[in-house]
This record gives C-alpha cells, structure tokens and sequence, in this order.
C-alpha cells in the first residue's frame, strides 16, 4: 500500500481476539510519533484505531484496520465481514450498545465506541450492510 | 533535545562482552552494541537502570559520589535517607540505629524522606481530587517521568504537581539548618544514600524544578558495608533523631509510597492503582493513553519490581527487604497523619515551593525527521528493509530488534547494513548454489585423472563406497562420487548406468586400458588416489559438508 505521497500499514483483526485487541492501535501510535505527528492528534489517532479495533473483536467475524498517512492528513479504515448496523443514527448515540453482558463485564461494549470514533475524527463516515459488511472511514487532519 | 544531559548509568567497556541482554531490557531502546561493546544513546537514556540491574558482566554501573570527596567539598554534610535502606538490614538494627551509623560514618546529621512524605501525604487527596487531567500519574519515580517524557509525552498533563518526598524533604532540612546554624544554604551539602541511578541523574537534570536541592550522592550498595562494620563493632548508640522519622504508620507508608503494594501511600483511595515495573509501567501508560484508565483517579507508577526496594543500587533481595520493612512497622504506633499543619503544607503548595513549577518537556526521541514529509518518506523505506530482515530480534547486529536495525539504517546511526543472520542464510545459498564438481575433488584431494577428462564438470552431490558391483547397483544415489578398488571395465557401465559422477581407485590400484578407454567414451572420470578408501572417503565427506 505505499505510495509516494503516503505510508500505509494493515493489521489484520480476529473475532473476540481480546487478548492480542489494542495491539494495532499501538503499532499505530508509534508509527506516528515516528513520523513526528502532534501528541494530541497522535492521541486522537490511537484511540479512534482502539475503538475500531474493539469493535471489529466484539461485533464482527474479522477484519482489519487500515492506516495511511500522508503529509496533510490521516487516514484509518476500519473494515470488517460482520452483522452490519442496523440503524446507524442509534448505534452513534452515547451509551447504546448491542454487546452481551459477557463482552460489558471485560470492561467493553459501553456504548461509546462509534460515538468516542467521531469525537476523534475530523471527517467520519460509515458504511454498512446488513448481514454483510461495516466499513468506518475516518479521517484526521494533520 | 539535550545534548550535553547527564546520565548517571555508564558502561564499562573493559567488562562488556557485547552480550545484548541489555540491548533487549531497554525499555527506550537506548543501547547499541558497536565493536562489540553496548553503547548508551544519550537523549534516549532515561537512567531507569534496567540495564545494570540485568548486565551479568557488571559492565554497566552508576556514577556516585564518595564519602571523602563530598565531606571536602561543603561545610555542613548532611546524609538523606530513603526507608528502602532500613530494610537492607536485619531488623535487630533500629532505623534509628542505622541513621546513628551513617551519621558515625562523617555526616554532621542525617535524616530520612518522612517529612517530605508526610507533607505530600496530607496535600495529596485534595490535589488529586482538582486535577483536570485524569488519572493523575504520581511523580515519586524520575525514571518514569523520563519514560513519560521519552515514550508518552501526550500524558506529561496527568502528572502529579508536587515534588517528590526526597526533594521536599532537602528543600526543608537544608532551609532548616540554615536558620538554625547561621549557615550560608550554599554551604551545606545533602547526600542523598540512593537506591537507584534515576535520582542520581536528577541531581543534576531535575524534572520539573529549576534545580535540586541535593548535592551528592552514594549509592546503597556502596555504603552498605561500611554502615554494617559500624553497626557491628557496637560504636554507636541509638539517637532519637531530630525530624519527625518513623514514628508512626501512616509515616512509614508515605516513605515508602511508590515502593510496593503493600505500603502505597494511595492505597487507601479508591480508584487508585500501584503497578511497579518498568514494562508493567509501559504497559498501563499504554493502556491510559487509550483512555481505558479514565474512571481511575490516581495512579502509582515505579520503574523498578517491588518499587524502589528493587532498586538497581540496593543490595538485599527486595522481598526480604519487603519483609525487614514489614517488620519495622509493626513495631511503630498507628497514628494518622498530622494535620495541625495542613494550612501551612497548602501554603508551600500554592507558593510554588514543593510544586513542579518548571514545566516538563517531550523528549521525543524516536522522531525520524523533522520535515514529516521525509519522515514518511523513512518510513516507507524502513518498511521495504524490514520486509527483508528476518524479524527475530536477535541483536547480534548491535540493534535491539529488527526495527530498530532498519530505523538506525535509515537515519544514519549505524553506516553498515549487514544483518549477521541474512549473512549466514546468504553463505548457506551460495554453498547450495556452488555446487562441487569432479575437478574440485581432484584437485582438493590431490588425485591422479588416469581417465575421462571429459567429465571433469560433472556435479558431486554424495560419496558412495563399496565393492561389490550388485550392491552398488541397488544403492548408490545418481552424482555420487564413487570409491572402489575394482578395476575391471564393468566399474564404468555402473557409473554409466546410475549416472555417478566418478570413479575413485584407492591405493593406486591398476586399472587397465580397456578401462580406462572405455572410461574416455563414456566421460566417467577414474581418478587414482595414494590413500586407502577409509582416507579418501574421510577426505571427501569434509570437502562436501563444509
């Protein structure tokens, strides 16, 4: 996925892989403090990545989450194969959550993840079928 | 970035066998081998002392200072002492016995952190409580202050606003002594007795002050012999000391606060939480700066396992230290800490005198440009290198993992890009790929070619040896070099028939022309050795698997 405006990265999520979720969003903060990016945006970035990442490990049957960054701005997309979202205006209302108890007893599936993803994000936009597919698409200026 | 910082860890180059277990522990990624030896990146240091801790080759120590020189250098010397010390030694030795000893040893006085413990454990609540940014993280351990600094500048708003024990306490003894000595502050000298190189470097690089009020230092490891002879030889008798020591519990606790679970200052508080450990320590900033600890208000973070009793310069085990301390405090009253002065502690907090008043800066290390169009430029380029590097993170190179190899690369901090085990899987292929032929053998071997000069290119994969033609004929694999004291031309129909590479005739045999033409029609090579067969097949089997 390099270009040469940009640098892009993959990392591959699994199903209720909670032990190995948060290691992405991570890798996705180093790389950024790297390339020498704003703490606070850096920051952003991580916990927008961290959102998806828990929400592709909880909700979906796999996916992955995408970075590229270029010199203006930041790109994640968090793709997965999954149920979909219903209805997408209550799934971004705070505290709304479709996770079973199991899931809120880790810890997660408070309700905030979607809502806590825009916050994040300058540029935020969903898209999804049902039985299908929910591709996020969030972007952060730099 | 500093340049010219100062760090309390140093290498010996002389001890150093270029090991890399320190390469691996360095939780900053801050040491290189080069020739062979570890090397220290400076700005990427954070002093933590993981490396001392691990390096079995005693190469890495501390830069302490020693008794002698600093009693020169002030006129009034006075030693501070952390709790971690009483805990070096068995309890039948008082606290108050081991301060008589240090004092014995050429302090005009001595005294531990309690008050500065004592000052912070009153305050604290409250801070704690108005803090905007949370959780707020402790700022007891300098080590983890770096490590904010180094690796976690977004969280430099949650630390705590006060200074720590040990430096509160210097502020107020050296402040004290003044007025009551009539002496000029600069001419009195604290030595703080150190459990870990951290508080040594912030000596002279303090975090979040102008400058410290500590001197000197010495290390526990190096005065803990000379304070044991003194206790032995029954020199000293026990002085109740002049400041407020260990009295009482809650005291006791605030000493030791950021040094384990067990005696956390915090652990009263709800929403609070004590981790010690460098990596835990890196793990749970991780995990707050993804905003997973909100619901958390406090946050004790050391460096060192069990806190500052597993310090890098400490000398007992930390959990028989853990255990002395213990002890202790079961002989102390339980007492609640003393408020009658809280007004005045606000009254330090909100002058600014035991507060970070010198904000702390990001030292970001692992920036690769400054220009963030280069920085990704390196970044894609790192990429393409690592895609190629085995990414075992083995550090024979000098670099700790194979990141770090690429990324040192790419910003020109190291000038060679051999990776030691691309080198080896590299002269594995060539050794595949340059496969021997008869001529090598004969050459290497020192053979006779009697004839079959013809097939002198023919590859050499295998020996086989044996004399009897049916054997041969069921066993021997296709690009054997064949060894057989057989002469007659039925040899050369074998090799013809099985596609070996060449006969070999030990003992200088002799072989006939009706052999030996036959040989030449057919490109089987008959090579003639002086040695028996055991010799030539000894010979052959180092040529092919070296």
């Amino acid at each position: 996925m390099n270009n040469s405006l940009g640098v892009g990265y993959k990392f591959d999520i699994e199903k209720c892989d909670f032990i190995r979720a948060g290691q992405a969003s991570s890798t996705i903060k180093k790389l950024l403090s790297k390339i020498g990016i704003d703490p606070l945006i850096i920051r952003r970035a991580a916990i927008a990545a961290y959102e998806a990442e828990i929400n592709i490990v909880i909700h979906s049957n796999g996916g992955a989450i995408s970075i590229n960054i270029n010199p203006s701005f930041i790109q994640i997309i968090a793709e997965d194969k999954g149920p979909g979202i219903d209805n997408i205006e209550l799934a971004m209302q705070d505290g709304y959550s479709t996770a079973p108890d199991w899931i809120r007893e880790m810890g997660f599936g408070a309700g905030m993840g979607l809502s806590n993803m825009k916050k994040c994000s300058d540029c935020f936009n969903i898209d999804t079928e049902k039985g299908k597919y929910t591709k996020v698409t969030m972007k952060l200026f730099l | 970035m500093e340049n010219k910082y100062f760090h309390s860890v140093i290498l010996k180059p002389e001890r150093c066998i270029g090991c890399t277990y320190c390469l691996r522990v360095c939780p900053t990624e801050a040491i290189r081998l080069k020739n062979k030896k570890a090397s220290i990146i400076a700005q990427r240091c954070i002093d933590c002392g993981e490396c001392i801790r691990i390096c079995p080759n005693h190469a890495k120590s501390a830069i302490t200072d020693n008794i002698e020189d600093i009693k020169g250098k002030f006129k009034y010397n006075v030693a501070l002492v952390l709790p971690v010390l009483y805990g070096q030694f068995d309890t039948i030795y008082s606290p108050d016995k081991i301060l008589s000893a240090i004092k014995y040893l050429g302090f005009d006085d001595v005294y531990d952190i309690s008050q500065g413990a004592e000052i912070i454990g009153a305050i604290a609540e409250d801070i704690i409580k108005n803090h905007s940014t949370k959780p707020v993280i402790s700022s007891s351990c300098p080590a983890i202050l770096r490590l904010i600094q180094v690796r976690f500048p977004e969280l430099i708003p949650n630390i705590l606003d006060i200074e720590t024990p040990t430096e509160i306490s210097a502020r107020i003894i050296k402040n004290r002594i003044s007025k009551e000595k009539s002496l000029d502050i600069k001419d009195i000298g604290i030595t703080l007795i150190t459990p870990c190189t951290a508080r040594v470097t912030s000596i002279k690089n303090p975090i979040g002050v102008e400058h410290s009020f500590i001197d000197s230092s010495i290390s526990i490891k190096d005065i803990y012999v000379p304070i044991l002879k003194v206790l032995s030889s029954g020199n000293v008798n026990e002085t109740k000391h002049s400041m407020p020591t260990l009295n009482a519990m809650p005291t006791l606790n605030g000493i030791i606060c950021n040094n384990s679970d067990d005696f956390s200052m915090f652990s009263s508080y709800r929403k609070s939480l004590s981790v010690n450990g460098i990596h835990n320590a890196i793990s749970i900033l991780e995990e707050i700066e993804l905003g997973r600890l909100n619901n958390l208000s406090f946050i004790e973070i050391a460096a060192c396992p069990g806190g500052c009793l597993g310090g890098p310069l400490v000398v007992e085990n930390r959990y028989i230290a853990l255990n002395n301390i213990k002890n202790i405090a079961k002989k102390l009253k339980n007492h609640v800490i003393d408020k009658s002065n809280i007004n005045n502690y606000f009254e330090m907090y909100n002058n600014g005198s035991i507060r970070l008043v010198k904000s702390i800066e990001p030292r970001s290390v692992t920036r690769l440009d400054l220009d963030i169009k280069k920085s990704i430029k390196k970044l894609n380029l790192i990429q393409n290198i690592l895609d190629k590097l085995p990414g075992i993170n083995c550090g024979i190179c000098g670099s700790p993992t194979c990141q770090a190899f690429a990324e040192d690369f790419v910003t020109g901090n190291r000038s060679d890009y051999i990776c030691p085990v691309q080198e080896i899987e590299r002269k594995k292929g060539l050794k595949e790929k340059n496969n021997m032929i008869v001529k090598d053998i004969m050459d290497r071997l020192n053979l006779k070619l009697a004839a079959g000069e013809s097939g002198l290119k023919k590859e050499v994969k295998d020996v086989y040896t044996c004399d009897l033609l049916s054997w041969v004929m069921a066993h021997a694999d296709a690009k054997s070099a064949w060894v057989t004291i057989q002469t007659h031309v039925n040899i050369v129909a074998v090799a013809v028939l099985l596609d070996l590479s060449c006969i070999i005739i030990p003992e200088n045999a002799e072989i006939s022309d009706e052999t030996k033409n036959k040989a030449d029609d057919e490109s089987i090579p008959l090579l003639i050795s002086d040695e028996n067969a055991y010799k030539i097949c000894y010979e052959l089997h180092q040529e092919l698997i070296r």
